[in-house]
Protein backbone atom coordinates (compact mmCIF):
# COMPACT_ATOMS: atom_id res chain seq x y z
CA UNK A 1 0.00 0.00 0.00
CA UNK A 2 2.62 2.32 0.84
CA UNK A 3 4.78 1.54 -2.50
CA UNK A 4 1.09 2.70 -4.08
CA UNK A 5 0.87 5.57 -2.62
CA UNK A 6 4.59 6.61 -3.34
CA UNK A 7 3.99 5.77 -6.97
CA UNK A 8 0.43 7.78 -6.98
CA UNK A 9 2.75 10.67 -5.34
CA UNK A 10 5.34 10.48 -7.60
CA UNK A 11 3.23 10.55 -10.77
CA UNK A 12 1.58 13.04 -9.35
CA UNK A 13 4.48 15.70 -8.64
CA UNK A 14 5.62 14.28 -12.56
CA UNK A 15 2.52 15.36 -13.54
CA UNK A 16 2.01 18.61 -12.22
CA UNK A 17 5.37 19.25 -13.40
CA UNK A 18 4.46 18.27 -16.55
CA UNK A 19 1.18 20.41 -16.72
CA UNK A 20 2.68 23.43 -14.99
CA UNK A 21 5.58 23.32 -17.49
CA UNK A 22 2.50 23.11 -20.32
CA UNK A 23 1.01 26.08 -19.11
CA UNK A 24 4.10 28.24 -18.43
CA UNK A 25 5.70 27.30 -21.69
CA UNK A 26 2.77 28.35 -23.45
CA UNK A 27 2.78 25.61 -25.98
CA UNK A 28 -0.32 26.16 -27.94
CA UNK A 29 1.04 27.08 -31.31
CA UNK A 30 2.52 24.10 -31.40
CA UNK A 31 -0.62 22.37 -30.57
CA UNK A 32 -2.61 24.04 -32.95
CA UNK A 33 -2.60 22.13 -35.87
CA UNK A 34 -3.60 19.17 -33.47
CA UNK A 35 -6.30 20.76 -32.01
CA UNK A 36 -7.85 21.73 -35.89
CA UNK A 37 -7.38 17.73 -36.47
CA UNK A 38 -9.90 17.07 -33.35
CA UNK A 39 -11.68 19.48 -33.98
CA UNK A 40 -12.30 18.13 -37.82
CA UNK A 41 -12.17 14.56 -36.40
CA UNK A 42 -14.86 15.05 -33.09
CA UNK A 43 -16.78 17.78 -33.73
CA UNK A 44 -16.20 20.81 -35.90
CA UNK A 45 -18.18 23.66 -34.19
CA UNK A 46 -16.16 23.47 -30.78
CA UNK A 47 -13.52 24.92 -32.61
CA UNK A 48 -13.44 28.61 -32.66
CA UNK A 49 -10.81 28.46 -36.07
CA UNK A 50 -12.91 25.53 -38.03
CA UNK A 51 -15.83 28.17 -37.09
CA UNK A 52 -14.06 31.08 -38.22
CA UNK A 53 -13.14 28.72 -41.42
CA UNK A 54 -16.74 27.75 -41.70
CA UNK A 55 -18.03 31.25 -41.49
CA UNK A 56 -15.53 31.98 -44.34
CA UNK A 57 -16.69 29.84 -46.87
CA UNK A 58 -20.49 30.43 -45.94
CA UNK A 59 -19.90 34.06 -46.26
CA UNK A 60 -17.96 33.79 -49.79
CA UNK A 61 -21.09 31.13 -50.74
CA UNK A 62 -23.45 34.10 -49.94
CA UNK A 63 -21.60 36.91 -51.41
CA UNK A 64 -21.46 34.61 -54.43
CA UNK A 65 -25.46 34.05 -54.28
CA UNK A 66 -25.49 37.67 -53.54
CA UNK A 67 -23.28 38.71 -56.69
CA UNK A 68 -25.29 36.16 -58.83
CA UNK A 69 -28.65 37.97 -57.86
CA UNK A 70 -27.32 41.52 -58.33
CA UNK A 71 -25.75 40.40 -61.74
CA UNK A 72 -29.28 39.32 -63.04
CA UNK A 73 -30.92 42.74 -61.69
CA UNK A 74 -28.00 44.17 -63.43
CA UNK A 75 -28.52 42.08 -66.67
CA UNK A 76 -32.43 42.76 -66.74
CA UNK A 77 -31.43 47.01 -65.93
CA UNK A 78 -29.13 46.82 -68.81
CA UNK A 79 -31.96 45.36 -71.20
CA UNK A 80 -34.91 47.73 -70.06
CA UNK A 81 -32.05 50.90 -70.25
CA UNK A 82 -31.42 49.55 -73.52
CA UNK A 83 -34.93 49.49 -74.13
CA UNK A 84 -35.34 52.89 -73.17
CA UNK A 85 -32.32 54.14 -75.59
CA UNK A 86 -34.00 53.01 -78.42
CA UNK A 87 -37.11 55.17 -76.93
CA UNK A 88 -34.83 57.62 -76.74
CA UNK A 89 -33.25 57.70 -80.75
CA UNK A 90 -37.14 57.57 -81.76
CA UNK A 91 -37.83 60.75 -79.42
CA UNK A 92 -34.78 62.00 -80.19
CA UNK A 93 -35.89 61.43 -84.14
CA UNK A 94 -39.37 63.25 -83.37
CA UNK A 95 -37.91 65.55 -81.86
CA UNK A 96 -35.42 67.01 -84.50
CA UNK A 97 -38.41 66.34 -86.85
CA UNK A 98 -40.38 68.77 -84.63
CA UNK A 99 -37.95 70.79 -84.09
CA UNK A 100 -37.11 71.28 -88.00
CA UNK A 101 -41.14 71.84 -88.46
CA UNK A 102 -40.91 74.53 -85.58
CA UNK A 103 -38.02 76.24 -87.46
CA UNK A 104 -40.25 75.69 -90.65
CA UNK A 105 -43.19 77.53 -89.31
CA UNK A 106 -41.18 80.26 -88.05
CA UNK A 107 -40.45 80.83 -92.04
CA UNK A 108 -44.56 80.32 -93.18
CA UNK A 109 -46.64 83.15 -93.09
CA UNK A 110 -50.33 81.41 -92.18
CA UNK A 111 -50.45 80.84 -88.24
CA UNK A 112 -52.23 78.18 -87.05
CA UNK A 113 -51.40 74.79 -85.12
CA UNK A 114 -49.15 71.44 -85.23
CA UNK A 115 -51.26 68.73 -84.58
CA UNK A 116 -50.33 64.95 -84.53
CA UNK A 117 -52.13 62.35 -86.75
CA UNK A 118 -54.10 59.81 -84.38
CA UNK A 119 -55.71 57.40 -87.39
CA UNK A 120 -56.36 56.88 -90.36
CA UNK A 121 -59.37 55.55 -92.43
CA UNK A 122 -58.16 51.83 -92.61
CA UNK A 123 -59.98 50.71 -95.51
CA UNK A 124 -58.97 54.01 -98.07
CA UNK A 125 -56.17 55.64 -96.22
CA UNK A 126 -56.36 58.54 -98.41
CA UNK A 127 -59.69 59.44 -97.94
CA UNK A 128 -59.68 60.48 -94.54
CA UNK A 129 -57.23 61.18 -91.48
CA UNK A 130 -58.33 62.06 -88.08
CA UNK A 131 -56.07 64.55 -85.83
CA UNK A 132 -55.52 64.82 -81.95
CA UNK A 133 -56.72 68.38 -81.81
CA UNK A 134 -60.16 69.77 -81.57
CA UNK A 135 -62.71 72.37 -81.09
CA UNK A 136 -61.08 73.16 -77.29
CA UNK A 137 -57.88 73.90 -78.94
CA UNK A 138 -59.18 76.31 -81.52
CA UNK A 139 -59.60 74.35 -84.53
CA UNK A 140 -62.50 75.17 -86.96
CA UNK A 141 -64.23 73.68 -90.20
CA UNK A 142 -62.14 74.39 -93.08
CA UNK A 143 -59.33 74.91 -92.04
CA UNK A 144 -56.51 73.47 -94.34
CA UNK A 145 -53.75 71.15 -93.23
CA UNK A 146 -50.91 71.16 -94.61
CA UNK A 147 -47.43 69.00 -93.81
CA UNK A 148 -44.10 69.60 -94.85
CA UNK A 149 -42.22 67.36 -96.94
CA UNK A 150 -38.55 67.73 -98.96
CA UNK A 151 -38.63 71.00 -98.06
CA UNK A 152 -42.19 72.30 -99.05
CA UNK A 153 -45.17 72.80 -97.79
CA UNK A 154 -47.83 70.33 -99.22
CA UNK A 155 -52.09 70.59 -98.63
CA UNK A 156 -52.93 67.57 -97.85
CA UNK A 157 -56.92 68.53 -97.20
CA UNK A 158 -58.83 70.44 -94.87
CA UNK A 159 -60.85 69.84 -91.84
CA UNK A 160 -64.53 68.93 -92.17
CA UNK A 161 -65.45 67.55 -88.85
CA UNK A 162 -64.45 68.77 -85.46
CA UNK A 163 -65.31 67.68 -82.28
CA UNK A 164 -64.00 68.84 -78.95
CA UNK A 165 -60.86 67.06 -78.63
CA UNK A 166 -60.21 65.22 -82.51
CA UNK A 167 -61.22 66.27 -85.64
CA UNK A 168 -61.49 64.87 -89.24
CA UNK A 169 -59.54 65.91 -92.09
CA UNK A 170 -60.73 65.15 -95.49
CA UNK A 171 -57.99 64.70 -97.89
CA UNK A 172 -57.50 66.01 -100.93
CA UNK A 173 -57.03 62.39 -102.32
CA UNK A 174 -60.96 61.71 -101.57
CA UNK A 175 -62.78 61.08 -104.82
CA UNK A 176 -65.21 63.49 -103.22
CA UNK A 177 -62.71 66.28 -103.40
CA UNK A 178 -62.13 68.70 -105.98
CA UNK A 179 -60.61 72.13 -106.21
CA UNK A 180 -59.02 74.44 -108.95
CA UNK A 181 -55.44 74.92 -109.25
CA UNK A 182 -52.52 76.23 -111.38
CA UNK A 183 -49.75 75.11 -112.69
CA UNK A 184 -46.60 77.70 -113.85
CA UNK A 185 -48.87 78.00 -117.66
CA UNK A 186 -52.13 76.18 -116.75
CA UNK A 187 -54.94 76.24 -114.65
CA UNK A 188 -57.46 72.93 -113.71
CA UNK A 189 -59.29 71.38 -111.46
CA UNK A 190 -57.27 68.93 -109.21
CA UNK A 191 -59.33 65.73 -108.18
CA UNK A 192 -58.78 63.01 -105.66
CA UNK A 193 -58.26 59.49 -106.37
CA UNK A 194 -58.05 57.79 -103.44
CA UNK A 195 -54.38 56.81 -104.14
CA UNK A 196 -51.55 58.83 -103.90
CA UNK A 197 -51.87 60.58 -107.42
CA UNK A 198 -54.07 63.44 -107.91
CA UNK A 199 -56.34 63.64 -111.36
CA UNK A 200 -55.54 67.48 -112.94
CA UNK A 201 -58.11 67.74 -115.96
CA UNK A 202 -60.11 70.44 -117.35
CA UNK A 203 -56.73 71.96 -118.31
CA UNK A 204 -56.33 75.33 -119.80
CA UNK A 205 -52.55 75.97 -120.83
CA UNK A 206 -50.14 74.07 -121.47
CA UNK A 207 -48.06 71.25 -118.91
CA UNK A 208 -45.68 69.64 -119.14
CA UNK A 209 -43.96 66.89 -117.10
CA UNK A 210 -42.51 67.88 -113.60
CA UNK A 211 -44.31 70.74 -114.03
CA UNK A 212 -45.48 71.91 -110.01
CA UNK A 213 -49.20 72.05 -109.09
CA UNK A 214 -50.37 74.48 -106.21
CA UNK A 215 -53.31 75.83 -105.32
CA UNK A 216 -54.88 78.58 -107.59
CA UNK A 217 -55.18 82.22 -106.48
CA UNK A 218 -58.62 82.39 -107.57
CA UNK A 219 -59.97 79.13 -105.59
CA UNK A 220 -61.04 79.83 -102.02
CA UNK A 221 -61.20 76.40 -100.70
CA UNK A 222 -57.49 76.42 -99.73
CA UNK A 223 -54.93 79.85 -99.19
CA UNK A 224 -52.85 80.34 -103.21
CA UNK A 225 -49.44 79.04 -103.97
CA UNK A 226 -49.42 76.32 -101.65
CA UNK A 227 -47.87 73.05 -103.05
CA UNK A 228 -50.11 70.00 -103.93
CA UNK A 229 -47.97 68.01 -106.08
CA UNK A 230 -46.00 67.54 -109.52
CA UNK A 231 -47.19 66.12 -112.69
CA UNK A 232 -46.07 63.07 -113.54
CA UNK A 233 -47.67 61.81 -116.55
CA UNK A 234 -49.64 63.30 -119.07
CA UNK A 235 -52.50 61.45 -120.89
CA UNK A 236 -53.45 63.14 -124.08
CA UNK A 237 -56.73 63.23 -125.84
CA UNK A 238 -57.55 64.40 -129.55
CA UNK A 239 -59.40 66.86 -127.87
CA UNK A 240 -57.60 69.43 -126.12
CA UNK A 241 -60.45 70.16 -123.78
CA UNK A 242 -60.05 66.61 -122.74
CA UNK A 243 -56.61 66.04 -121.48
CA UNK A 244 -55.82 64.85 -118.62
CA UNK A 245 -52.60 64.53 -116.09
CA UNK A 246 -51.76 62.98 -113.04
CA UNK A 247 -50.38 64.62 -110.41
CA UNK A 248 -47.83 62.80 -107.79
CA UNK A 249 -48.90 64.10 -103.96
CA UNK A 250 -47.97 63.49 -100.42
CA UNK A 251 -47.68 59.43 -99.11
CA UNK A 252 -50.05 58.67 -96.11
CA UNK A 253 -47.05 56.69 -94.10
CA UNK A 254 -45.00 60.02 -94.43
CA UNK A 255 -47.67 61.98 -92.61
CA UNK A 256 -47.48 62.05 -89.03
CA UNK A 257 -46.78 65.40 -88.16
CA UNK A 258 -49.35 68.36 -89.70
CA UNK A 259 -50.05 71.97 -89.27
CA UNK A 260 -53.61 73.18 -89.60
CA UNK A 261 -54.01 76.57 -90.74
CA UNK A 262 -56.27 79.07 -88.87
CA UNK A 263 -57.90 79.93 -92.77
CA UNK A 264 -61.42 79.89 -93.18
CA UNK A 265 -62.80 80.22 -96.78
CA UNK A 266 -66.05 80.94 -95.73
CA UNK A 267 -68.06 82.78 -92.81
CA UNK A 268 -70.62 81.00 -90.86
CA UNK A 269 -73.69 82.14 -91.03
CA UNK A 270 -74.31 82.69 -87.50
CA UNK A 271 -71.10 84.87 -87.81
CA UNK A 272 -72.16 86.50 -90.60
CA UNK A 273 -75.19 87.50 -88.57
CA UNK A 274 -73.39 89.06 -86.47
CA UNK A 275 -70.93 91.00 -88.24
CA UNK B 1 -7.88 1.17 -18.27
CA UNK B 2 -6.60 1.73 -21.84
CA UNK B 3 -10.20 0.36 -22.62
CA UNK B 4 -11.86 3.02 -20.54
CA UNK B 5 -9.63 5.73 -21.76
CA UNK B 6 -10.48 4.43 -25.25
CA UNK B 7 -14.32 4.11 -24.37
CA UNK B 8 -13.94 7.63 -23.34
CA UNK B 9 -12.93 9.00 -26.58
CA UNK B 10 -15.48 7.10 -28.76
CA UNK B 11 -18.42 8.28 -26.16
CA UNK B 12 -16.97 11.97 -26.69
CA UNK B 13 -16.98 11.40 -30.66
CA UNK B 14 -20.21 9.68 -30.62
CA UNK B 15 -21.96 12.73 -28.26
CA UNK B 16 -20.07 14.99 -30.36
CA UNK B 17 -21.94 14.72 -33.35
CA UNK B 18 -25.17 13.94 -31.31
CA UNK B 19 -27.82 17.10 -31.65
CA UNK B 20 -27.52 19.36 -28.30
CA UNK B 21 -29.66 21.60 -26.52
CA UNK B 22 -28.75 24.85 -25.44
CA UNK B 23 -25.41 24.24 -27.06
CA UNK B 24 -24.67 21.80 -24.17
CA UNK B 25 -23.62 18.42 -24.50
CA UNK B 26 -22.72 15.90 -21.76
CA UNK B 27 -18.93 16.69 -20.48
CA UNK B 28 -17.35 12.77 -21.02
CA UNK B 29 -14.33 13.15 -20.05
CA UNK B 30 -15.40 15.14 -16.65
CA UNK B 31 -17.86 11.88 -16.01
CA UNK B 32 -14.77 8.80 -17.17
CA UNK B 33 -12.14 11.19 -14.49
CA UNK B 34 -14.83 11.16 -11.92
CA UNK B 35 -15.60 7.86 -12.59
CA UNK B 36 -12.33 6.48 -12.49
CA UNK B 37 -10.76 8.36 -9.59
CA UNK B 38 -13.81 7.12 -7.24
CA UNK B 39 -13.75 3.63 -8.38
CA UNK B 40 -10.54 3.08 -9.33
CA UNK B 41 -6.81 2.17 -7.70
CA UNK B 42 -4.81 5.93 -7.21
CA UNK B 43 -2.37 5.02 -9.28
CA UNK B 44 -4.29 3.96 -12.76
CA UNK B 45 -6.57 7.09 -11.63
CA UNK B 46 -3.83 9.48 -11.81
CA UNK B 47 -2.84 7.99 -15.07
CA UNK B 48 -6.13 8.14 -16.44
CA UNK B 49 -6.52 11.26 -15.36
CA UNK B 50 -3.58 12.60 -16.58
CA UNK B 51 -4.10 11.90 -20.38
CA UNK B 52 -7.96 12.33 -20.36
CA UNK B 53 -6.53 15.76 -19.24
CA UNK B 54 -4.20 15.62 -22.40
CA UNK B 55 -7.02 14.77 -24.48
CA UNK B 56 -9.60 17.18 -23.01
CA UNK B 57 -6.23 20.03 -23.77
CA UNK B 58 -6.42 18.66 -27.68
CA UNK B 59 -9.67 19.19 -27.58
CA UNK B 60 -10.92 21.92 -25.81
CA UNK B 61 -9.67 25.04 -26.96
CA UNK B 62 -8.08 26.52 -23.72
CA UNK B 63 -4.46 26.86 -22.38
CA UNK B 64 -2.57 24.21 -23.37
CA UNK B 65 -2.08 22.55 -19.92
CA UNK B 66 -4.64 23.99 -18.03
CA UNK B 67 -7.21 21.14 -18.48
CA UNK B 68 -4.20 18.33 -17.91
CA UNK B 69 -3.50 20.31 -14.34
CA UNK B 70 -6.98 20.38 -13.29
CA UNK B 71 -7.77 16.88 -13.57
CA UNK B 72 -3.94 16.05 -11.90
CA UNK B 73 -5.21 18.08 -8.94
CA UNK B 74 -8.48 16.95 -9.16
CA UNK B 75 -7.26 13.07 -9.05
CA UNK B 76 -4.75 14.37 -6.21
CA UNK B 77 -7.91 15.84 -3.92
CA UNK B 78 -10.15 12.85 -4.52
CA UNK B 79 -7.60 10.12 -3.59
CA UNK B 80 -7.41 12.12 -0.83
CA UNK B 81 -10.46 12.41 0.53
CA UNK B 82 -12.58 9.86 -0.86
CA UNK B 83 -12.26 7.62 2.27
CA UNK B 84 -13.76 9.93 4.11
CA UNK B 85 -17.08 9.99 1.40
CA UNK B 86 -19.92 8.26 1.02
CA UNK B 87 -20.26 7.45 -3.14
CA UNK B 88 -22.24 4.16 -3.03
CA UNK B 89 -25.80 6.46 -2.00
CA UNK B 90 -27.07 8.58 -4.83
CA UNK B 91 -27.99 11.72 -2.93
CA UNK B 92 -24.16 12.52 -1.61
CA UNK B 93 -23.03 10.97 -4.98
CA UNK B 94 -25.01 13.40 -7.18
CA UNK B 95 -24.22 16.89 -5.01
CA UNK B 96 -20.29 15.36 -4.96
CA UNK B 97 -20.44 14.91 -8.69
CA UNK B 98 -22.09 18.33 -9.21
CA UNK B 99 -19.99 20.40 -6.63
CA UNK B 100 -16.95 18.91 -7.99
CA UNK B 101 -17.89 19.54 -11.63
CA UNK B 102 -18.96 23.41 -10.82
CA UNK B 103 -15.52 23.81 -8.80
CA UNK B 104 -13.80 22.31 -11.73
CA UNK B 105 -15.34 24.56 -14.01
CA UNK B 106 -14.76 27.54 -12.22
CA UNK B 107 -11.32 26.55 -11.51
CA UNK B 108 -10.46 26.04 -15.50
CA UNK B 109 -11.95 29.42 -16.19
CA UNK B 110 -10.08 31.49 -13.66
CA UNK B 111 -6.72 29.77 -14.62
CA UNK B 112 -7.70 30.11 -18.34
CA UNK B 113 -7.68 33.84 -17.16
CA UNK B 114 -4.86 34.36 -15.52
CA UNK B 115 -2.57 32.32 -17.77
CA UNK B 116 -4.15 33.06 -21.45
CA UNK B 117 -5.66 36.44 -19.93
CA UNK B 118 -9.29 35.18 -21.74
CA UNK B 119 -12.49 35.03 -19.94
CA UNK B 120 -14.37 32.56 -22.37
CA UNK B 121 -16.97 31.39 -20.31
CA UNK B 122 -19.81 30.19 -22.15
CA UNK B 123 -22.39 30.30 -19.24
CA UNK B 124 -24.61 27.37 -20.45
CA UNK B 125 -21.93 25.68 -18.93
CA UNK B 126 -23.28 26.04 -15.28
CA UNK B 127 -26.34 24.05 -16.44
CA UNK B 128 -23.62 21.17 -17.61
CA UNK B 129 -23.08 19.52 -14.50
CA UNK B 130 -26.80 18.86 -14.00
CA UNK B 131 -27.12 16.96 -17.43
CA UNK B 132 -23.29 15.36 -16.43
CA UNK B 133 -24.98 14.07 -13.50
CA UNK B 134 -27.58 12.13 -15.76
CA UNK B 135 -25.42 10.41 -18.03
CA UNK B 136 -22.69 10.30 -15.26
CA UNK B 137 -25.41 7.42 -13.53
CA UNK B 138 -25.73 5.88 -16.73
CA UNK B 139 -21.82 5.48 -17.53
CA UNK B 140 -21.25 4.63 -13.63
CA UNK B 141 -24.07 1.78 -14.05
CA UNK B 142 -22.59 0.20 -17.09
CA UNK B 143 -18.97 0.59 -16.12
CA UNK B 144 -19.98 -0.93 -12.96
CA UNK B 145 -20.91 -3.78 -14.28
CA UNK B 146 -18.29 -4.14 -17.03
CA UNK B 147 -15.91 -3.05 -14.49
CA UNK B 148 -16.74 -4.86 -10.93
CA UNK B 149 -15.13 -3.85 -8.36
CA UNK B 150 -13.82 -7.33 -6.16
CA UNK B 151 -15.73 -6.78 -3.11
CA UNK B 152 -15.23 -10.46 -2.00
CA UNK B 153 -11.96 -12.37 -1.52
CA UNK B 154 -11.04 -14.54 -4.59
CA UNK B 155 -11.42 -18.34 -3.51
Amino acid sequence: MREKDKTFKYLFYVFLTISFLFLVLKIDFLVNDVRLFFSFLFNPYFSVSTINRFEKVSKNVDYLLECGVKNKNLEKENIELRSKLIDYEALDRQYKEVNDLLRLKQGFRYSGKFSKVISVNPKNPYSFIYLDKGFNDGIKAYNPVVVYNNDKWFVIGRINEVYKNYSRVILITNTNFSFISDTPSSRGLVVGNLDDDLIYKYIDGDIKLGDDVFTSAISITFPPFLHIGYIDKIISNADPNSRMASVSTFKIKDINYVYVIDWQPYIDEDNLVNI
Amino acid sequence: MFIIYIAMVFFQWLFSYQPDFMNLSPDIIFIFVFWANYYKNPVPAILFSFFAGLYADFYYITAFGSYTLSFILFSFVVNKIKNNIEIDSFIPRSINFIVSNYALIIFITILNFIVAGRFSLNYAVFIQPLLNIFFFEIFRYILNKLFKRREYARL
